[in-house]
Order: C-alpha cells, then structure tokens, then sequence
C-alpha cells in the first residue's frame, strides 16, 4: 500500500517536473524533462517515477487540451525513461552514459509525438517530421548537456532530502 | 580533472549545436531575392477568398508580407488566422500551406519561396 509520505513525495516532484516544463515553454524545445525523469528514477525508484509521469502527462493534456492521440504516444515517450532504467540500463551510473542515454531518449519521445500527425494527414507527417528535426537536435543536446553537469548534484539531493525527512534512501 | 575538462568540451560543443540549430531555424527561410507571388486563400467552404498578386523585396520572410498586406494571427509559429480564415484548434483543423501545389514542408516563418511562387493557404479538416 502506498503511504502518505510517499504520496507527497510524488506531489511534489510531480509539481517540479511540470512546473519547470511551463517555465521554459518560451525557450524552443529546450526542457528538463529528461534529465529530472532520469534522477527521480535513480533517486526514488522506478515505481513511483513512473507516477509522476502518469500524473504529469494527464496535467499536460488538461492544460493544453485533451486528445488520446498526443495522451498515448507523449505517455510512452516519458514513460519509456523509468521502465529502461530501470530494466536494460539499471547499472548505468555515469553521467556521460546517461547523456548519451539522454540523446537517445529525447530523440524517441520526439519521434512518437510525430505519430498522431499520421492521422491528420499524410503530407503532415512529412512536413512535421522534417520540420521537427531542428527540434530535436535542440532537445538532444539540451538533455545531453543538463544531465552530465545536473544529474549527480541533482541526484544527491533529493537523496538527502528523502533520507532527512522521510528516515529512507 | 581530466573528466572536467571532458565535461566542458563535451557542453561547449553541445552548445554550439543548439545555437547553430537556432540560427539555421530562423535564419534560413524567405526569399533572397526580389519578386512577386500569387497568394491564394481558401475558407472552410472552398471558395478563394483571395488571390491576388504580391510583390516582395529581398530578404524577406512569408510572415513578414503576410503580416503586412493581411490580418493575420500565428500563434507558435502555426498560422491560425488568415483574414476570416481561421484554424485555431489543430485538433479541428488547421490551415495548410501549399508551395505550387506541393505542400510546404515549414511554416510562414520558415518556408522559403521564390519569384511566381503560388503561395495557397487552405482551411484543411482533419479526419
């Protein structure tokens, strides 16, 4: 069962990954997402990351409007970060690794969102597809570049800060 | 030490690739030379509500003749509104851009186009 202190944690870091996505909406592609979905499933596991992006991807749509088409393809693009961390890439520790691992992240979340313009139309797929890329070199490198200063500073607070407040690692 | 200097290679490099990223996306669309355009738009029911001929200096953007001879409205970047042509929900349907027949592959900011282009913006249902 999950317990309340478990259930703010999640609030919380919930609220820091979406907030920090609508604070630098001004910016072209340019996110913490991956980086921050990449420590909160070294620091507080698999389980409940996978939470957050549940309860982050449903915000995102209600913000900016609900369609099942962009729900599915942008909830397997985040979702895809805890479950290869924490299955295939579980002994990955070295930031450079998970910057590398960050390209590759930001690539295949880009490419799922180009899907749903298969079903608008087919010349709409194209022209996002090659309009997109700019994009998602703007977003690689953005992810590669946080995460390798980022990650383990980041990391270790919230670690500390788990270990502090809540007695646990 | 070592893996310091890695790190700020590594970023430096990074980083020049996302500004070279930014400036080949705002600095490569337009016309580089002077000319004139047809510009063609089509409503919600078929019917051209304008066609009519343009012309343009140098070093100009799609967005820059469209804003100075329509009213117009873009909203990140998306063409929403061309006179009473309007497109906002992109769930709905929005207004596609036609180069000569063939589908623009970037939007008004970006797209590039040359002298006798026609240029088609037509309300498009998606589904």
């Amino acid at each position: 069962m999950i317990r309340v202190k478990d259930i703010t944690i999640i609030a919380i870091l919930a609220a820091i990954l979406f907030i920090q996505e609508q604070a630098l909406m001004g910016l072209p592609n340019v996110q913490l997402t991956v980086l921050i979905l990449i420590v909160y499933t070294k620091a507080i596991g698999v389980k409940k990351t996978i939470l957050i992006v549940l309860i982050h991807t449903i915000l995102d749509n209600l913000l900016w409007g609900f369609d099942i088409r962009y729900f599915i393809p942008m909830l397997l693009g985040w979702l895809f970060i805890p479950f290869s961390l924490g299955t295939i890439f579980k002994k990955v520790e070295k930031p450079l690794t998970l910057a590398i691992l960050g390209i590759l992240y930001a690539f295949i979340y880009s490419w799922l969102m180009a899907f749903p313009q298969l079903l608008i139309d087919k010349s709409v797929f194209i022209t996002y597809l090659i309009g997109d890329i700019p994009f998602e070199i703007i977003f690689a490198a953005s992810s590669f570049a946080t995460i390798l200063w980022l990650y383990e500073p980041l990391k270790k607070v919230i670690t500390n800060l788990e270990t502090q407040y809540f007695g646990q690692k | 030490m070592k893996n310091n200097i890695t790190k700020i290679i590594l970023t430096v490099i990074a980083l020049i690739i996302i500004g070279l990223t930014i400036w080949y996306m705002y600095s490569n669309g337009g016309s580089n030379e002077k000319g004139e355009i047809t510009i063609v738009v089509i409503d919600e029911t078929g019917t051209k509500i304008i066609n009519e001929e343009i012309s343009y200096d140098n070093r100009t953007t799609m967005y820059a003749i469209l804003d100075d001879n329509y009213d117009i409205e873009v909203e990140s970047g998306f063409l929403v509104r061309i006179e009473n042509v309007e497109a906002r929900n992109r769930q709905v349907a929005f207004i596609k851009i036609w180069i000569n027949d063939i589908p623009s592959q970037k939007g008004v900011m970006q797209m590039k186009f040359n002298d006798g282009d026609i240029i088609s913006f037509v309300y498009t249902e998606i589904g």
